[in-house]
Protein backbone atom coordinates (compact mmCIF):
# COMPACT_ATOMS: atom_id res chain seq x y z
CA UNK A 1 0.00 0.00 0.00
CA UNK A 2 0.89 3.62 -0.51
CA UNK A 3 2.17 6.19 2.15
CA UNK A 4 -1.06 7.70 1.74
CA UNK A 5 -2.73 5.15 1.86
CA UNK A 6 -1.28 3.81 5.14
CA UNK A 7 -1.50 7.53 5.98
CA UNK A 8 -6.16 7.09 5.15
CA UNK A 9 -6.37 3.95 7.11
CA UNK A 10 -4.20 4.78 10.60
CA UNK A 11 -6.34 8.28 10.92
CA UNK A 12 -9.62 6.81 9.37
CA UNK A 13 -12.81 8.56 10.80
CA UNK A 14 -13.57 5.35 12.10
CA UNK A 15 -10.71 4.88 14.85
CA UNK A 16 -10.38 8.62 15.80
CA UNK A 17 -14.14 7.91 16.95
CA UNK A 18 -13.15 4.90 18.69
CA UNK A 19 -10.22 6.95 20.11
CA UNK A 20 -12.09 9.45 21.37
CA UNK A 21 -14.96 7.19 23.04
CA UNK A 22 -11.99 5.24 24.67
CA UNK A 23 -10.51 8.46 26.12
CA UNK A 24 -13.53 10.66 26.91
CA UNK A 25 -14.38 7.52 28.95
CA UNK A 26 -11.41 7.07 30.70
CA UNK A 27 -10.90 10.85 32.12
CA UNK A 28 -14.75 10.93 32.23
CA UNK A 29 -15.00 13.78 30.00
CA UNK A 30 -18.23 15.63 30.09
CA UNK A 31 -20.09 15.84 26.48
CA UNK A 32 -18.69 19.32 25.86
CA UNK A 33 -15.35 18.52 26.42
CA UNK A 34 -15.80 15.49 24.51
CA UNK A 35 -17.01 17.59 21.56
CA UNK A 36 -13.91 20.04 21.65
CA UNK A 37 -11.94 17.23 21.92
CA UNK A 38 -12.97 15.51 18.94
CA UNK A 39 -13.09 18.68 17.00
CA UNK A 40 -9.20 19.27 18.09
CA UNK A 41 -8.23 15.64 17.46
CA UNK A 42 -9.87 15.47 14.04
CA UNK A 43 -8.44 18.46 12.84
CA UNK A 44 -4.76 17.00 13.64
CA UNK A 45 -5.92 13.77 11.86
CA UNK A 46 -7.22 15.55 9.04
CA UNK A 47 -4.59 17.95 8.73
CA UNK A 48 -2.27 14.88 7.94
CA UNK A 49 -4.61 13.13 5.06
CA UNK A 50 -4.75 16.80 3.20
CA UNK A 51 -1.16 16.73 3.82
CA UNK A 52 -0.97 13.51 2.16
CA UNK A 53 -3.20 13.72 -0.11
CA UNK A 54 -1.84 17.30 -1.57
CA UNK A 55 1.96 16.14 -1.81
CA UNK A 56 1.35 12.53 -3.01
CA UNK A 57 0.02 14.24 -6.05
CA UNK A 58 3.56 15.34 -6.90
CA UNK A 59 5.49 13.27 -4.92
CA UNK A 60 5.32 9.79 -7.15
CA UNK A 61 8.08 8.10 -4.73
CA UNK A 62 7.26 9.44 -1.67
CA UNK A 63 10.26 11.37 -0.42
CA UNK A 64 8.46 14.76 0.24
CA UNK A 65 5.49 12.84 2.39
CA UNK A 66 7.50 10.72 4.15
CA UNK A 67 9.77 13.91 5.27
CA UNK A 68 6.58 16.10 5.95
CA UNK A 69 5.02 12.76 8.08
CA UNK A 70 8.58 13.15 10.08
CA UNK A 71 7.93 17.02 10.67
CA UNK A 72 4.14 16.00 11.80
CA UNK A 73 5.97 13.12 14.53
CA UNK A 74 8.08 15.85 15.99
CA UNK A 75 5.01 18.50 16.04
CA UNK A 76 2.75 15.77 17.91
CA UNK A 77 5.57 14.79 19.89
CA UNK A 78 6.11 17.71 21.53
CA UNK A 79 2.48 18.89 22.21
CA UNK A 80 2.41 15.47 23.95
CA UNK A 81 5.32 16.98 26.11
CA UNK A 82 4.10 19.99 26.76
CA UNK A 83 1.27 18.70 27.90
CA UNK A 84 2.99 16.17 29.28
CA UNK A 85 4.73 18.59 31.61
CA UNK A 86 1.64 20.66 32.66
CA UNK A 87 0.24 17.36 34.10
CA UNK A 88 3.16 15.72 36.10
CA UNK A 89 4.35 19.77 37.31
CA UNK A 90 0.62 20.20 38.79
CA UNK A 91 0.59 16.78 40.38
CA UNK A 92 3.77 17.55 42.12
CA UNK A 93 1.91 20.24 43.74
CA UNK A 94 -1.15 18.21 44.66
CA UNK A 95 -3.10 19.90 42.00
CA UNK A 96 -5.41 18.06 39.56
CA UNK A 97 -5.69 19.25 35.86
CA UNK A 98 -8.88 19.56 33.81
CA UNK A 99 -9.73 16.17 32.54
CA UNK A 100 -9.48 17.98 29.13
CA UNK A 101 -5.52 18.37 29.44
CA UNK A 102 -5.29 14.51 30.41
CA UNK A 103 -7.78 13.60 27.25
CA UNK A 104 -5.55 15.87 24.24
CA UNK A 105 -1.97 14.21 26.13
CA UNK A 106 -3.01 10.91 25.86
CA UNK A 107 -5.05 11.47 22.51
CA UNK A 108 -2.14 13.28 21.13
CA UNK A 109 0.12 10.78 22.19
CA UNK A 110 -1.93 7.98 20.35
CA UNK A 111 -1.80 10.31 17.24
CA UNK A 112 2.08 9.68 17.85
CA UNK A 113 1.70 6.10 17.73
CA UNK A 114 -0.39 5.87 14.54
CA UNK A 115 2.25 7.98 12.70
CA UNK A 116 5.12 5.24 13.72
CA UNK A 117 3.04 2.81 12.17
CA UNK A 118 3.92 3.98 9.04
CA UNK A 119 7.46 4.99 10.15
CA UNK A 120 10.02 2.21 9.78
CA UNK A 121 11.31 0.87 12.84
CA UNK A 122 15.03 2.08 12.81
CA UNK A 123 13.41 5.23 11.67
CA UNK A 124 11.35 5.34 14.92
CA UNK A 125 14.75 4.51 16.91
CA UNK A 126 16.44 7.13 15.03
CA UNK A 127 13.52 9.63 16.10
CA UNK A 128 13.67 8.80 19.64
CA UNK A 129 16.84 9.61 20.09
CA UNK A 130 17.14 12.95 18.47
CA UNK A 131 14.80 13.53 21.08
CA UNK A 132 16.68 12.40 23.74
CA UNK A 133 19.71 14.77 22.21
CA UNK A 134 17.49 17.84 21.93
CA UNK A 135 16.11 17.18 25.64
CA UNK A 136 19.50 17.30 26.59
CA UNK A 137 20.24 20.63 24.31
CA UNK A 138 17.52 22.02 26.72
CA UNK A 139 18.78 20.74 29.64
CA UNK A 140 22.52 21.91 29.04
CA UNK A 141 20.93 25.62 27.81
CA UNK A 142 18.82 25.60 31.24
CA UNK A 143 21.82 24.76 33.56
CA UNK A 144 24.32 27.44 32.04
CA UNK A 145 21.52 29.92 31.60
CA UNK A 146 20.98 28.86 35.87
CA UNK A 147 24.86 29.09 36.75
CA UNK A 148 25.23 32.78 35.02
CA UNK A 149 22.30 33.72 37.23
CA UNK A 150 20.21 34.31 33.93
CA UNK B 1 5.21 6.75 53.69
CA UNK B 2 6.43 4.11 50.96
CA UNK B 3 4.03 1.64 49.87
CA UNK B 4 7.27 -0.79 49.22
CA UNK B 5 7.22 -3.26 52.17
CA UNK B 6 10.24 -3.68 53.97
CA UNK B 7 10.55 -7.16 53.27
CA UNK B 8 11.13 -6.50 49.40
CA UNK B 9 13.39 -3.22 50.37
CA UNK B 10 16.13 -5.52 52.91
CA UNK B 11 16.16 -8.14 50.13
CA UNK B 12 17.32 -6.17 46.64
CA UNK B 13 20.62 -7.69 46.61
CA UNK B 14 18.76 -11.08 45.50
CA UNK B 15 15.84 -9.98 44.05
CA UNK B 16 15.70 -11.39 40.48
CA UNK B 17 13.10 -11.02 37.58
CA UNK B 18 11.00 -14.24 39.10
CA UNK B 19 10.48 -12.72 42.45
CA UNK B 20 9.84 -9.39 41.06
CA UNK B 21 7.10 -10.88 38.51
CA UNK B 22 5.78 -11.78 41.92
CA UNK B 23 4.98 -8.76 43.75
CA UNK B 24 1.92 -6.74 43.15
CA UNK B 25 3.52 -3.68 42.67
CA UNK B 26 5.77 -2.59 39.34
CA UNK B 27 9.04 -3.13 40.20
CA UNK B 28 12.41 -1.59 37.75
CA UNK B 29 16.33 -2.17 38.19
CA UNK B 30 17.86 -0.01 36.30
CA UNK B 31 21.75 0.78 36.20
CA UNK B 32 23.28 4.40 37.08
CA UNK B 33 22.45 5.74 33.71
CA UNK B 34 18.79 4.43 33.61
CA UNK B 35 18.94 0.58 31.62
CA UNK B 36 16.73 -1.01 32.57
CA UNK B 37 17.84 -4.61 34.23
CA UNK B 38 14.77 -5.87 35.14
CA UNK B 39 10.70 -5.24 34.79
CA UNK B 40 8.71 -6.77 36.51
CA UNK B 41 5.30 -8.14 35.05
CA UNK B 42 2.56 -5.99 37.19
CA UNK B 43 5.20 -2.98 35.31
CA UNK B 44 5.09 -4.55 31.87
CA UNK B 45 1.27 -5.01 32.01
CA UNK B 46 0.71 -1.63 33.48
CA UNK B 47 2.33 0.31 30.70
CA UNK B 48 1.53 -1.93 27.73
CA UNK B 49 5.44 -2.64 27.37
CA UNK B 50 6.50 -6.75 26.80
CA UNK B 51 9.17 -7.47 29.21
CA UNK B 52 11.54 -8.53 26.78
CA UNK B 53 11.49 -5.08 25.03
CA UNK B 54 12.15 -3.32 27.67
CA UNK B 55 15.02 -4.78 29.52
CA UNK B 56 18.32 -3.05 28.57
CA UNK B 57 16.53 0.00 27.31
CA UNK B 58 16.41 3.18 29.34
CA UNK B 59 13.75 3.03 31.11
CA UNK B 60 13.49 7.42 31.24
CA UNK B 61 14.21 8.18 27.85
CA UNK B 62 12.95 5.14 26.09
CA UNK B 63 10.35 3.07 27.69
CA UNK B 64 8.68 6.12 29.75
CA UNK B 65 9.57 9.14 27.79
CA UNK B 66 7.40 10.75 30.52
CA UNK B 67 9.81 10.96 33.22
CA UNK B 68 12.14 12.34 31.43
CA UNK B 69 12.47 15.81 33.32
CA UNK B 70 13.73 17.50 36.19
CA UNK B 71 10.52 15.79 38.23
CA UNK B 72 11.92 12.19 38.05
CA UNK B 73 15.06 11.60 35.78
CA UNK B 74 16.66 14.38 37.31
CA UNK B 75 15.96 13.64 40.80
CA UNK B 76 17.22 9.94 40.25
CA UNK B 77 20.17 11.63 38.35
CA UNK B 78 21.52 13.55 41.46
CA UNK B 79 20.39 10.39 44.10
CA UNK B 80 22.48 8.09 42.23
CA UNK B 81 25.50 10.67 41.86
CA UNK B 82 25.10 10.94 45.36
CA UNK B 83 24.60 7.51 46.28
CA UNK B 84 21.36 8.33 48.30
CA UNK B 85 17.98 8.67 46.33
CA UNK B 86 14.86 7.58 48.61
CA UNK B 87 12.13 9.31 46.75
CA UNK B 88 8.86 9.04 46.39
CA UNK B 89 6.84 11.82 43.46
CA UNK B 90 3.53 11.37 42.56
CA UNK B 91 3.11 11.35 38.50
CA UNK B 92 0.34 10.55 35.95
CA UNK B 93 1.87 8.57 32.77
CA UNK B 94 -0.15 9.18 29.55
CA UNK B 95 2.27 8.47 26.92
CA UNK B 96 0.83 5.62 24.79
CA UNK B 97 -1.55 4.10 27.48
CA UNK B 98 -4.84 5.47 29.33
CA UNK B 99 -3.86 8.18 31.39
CA UNK B 100 -2.66 6.31 35.27
CA UNK B 101 -2.43 7.98 38.35
CA UNK B 102 0.94 6.39 39.90
CA UNK B 103 3.36 7.12 42.99
CA UNK B 104 6.72 6.81 41.92
CA UNK B 105 9.31 5.65 44.43
CA UNK B 106 13.10 6.31 43.29
CA UNK B 107 15.75 4.25 45.51
CA UNK B 108 19.28 2.97 45.72
CA UNK B 109 20.46 0.51 47.95
CA UNK B 110 23.41 1.46 49.48
CA UNK B 111 24.15 -2.14 49.92
CA UNK B 112 23.96 -3.48 46.53
CA UNK B 113 24.73 -0.67 44.99
CA UNK B 114 21.54 -0.63 42.63
CA UNK B 115 19.17 1.30 41.49
CA UNK B 116 15.08 0.37 41.60
CA UNK B 117 12.31 2.27 40.24
CA UNK B 118 8.96 1.50 42.43
CA UNK B 119 5.52 1.64 40.89
CA UNK B 120 1.78 1.24 42.25
CA UNK B 121 -1.39 2.88 40.96
CA UNK B 122 -2.69 5.47 42.81
CA UNK B 123 -6.45 7.29 43.03
CA UNK B 124 -6.54 10.63 41.50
Amino acid sequence: MSLRGELHRVASLRRLGDLIDEVAEAVELGPEDTATLFSEVARKANGILELATTIAEIDEDEISLYSSIIGVWFELRYEWDRNNQLINFSAVQGRQVEPLVLARATSTARLVAWLEEVIEAADRERLAGAVERFKALADELAEARAEIGG
Amino acid sequence: MSFVPASIKTRLASLDQDSADREPFGIVKVDDSGTIEIYNRWEAEMAGVEQDRAVGKNFFTQIAPCTNNRLVFGKFRKGVEAGELDETVNYTFTYKMKPTNVVLHLFHDRGSKSNWVFVQKRAA
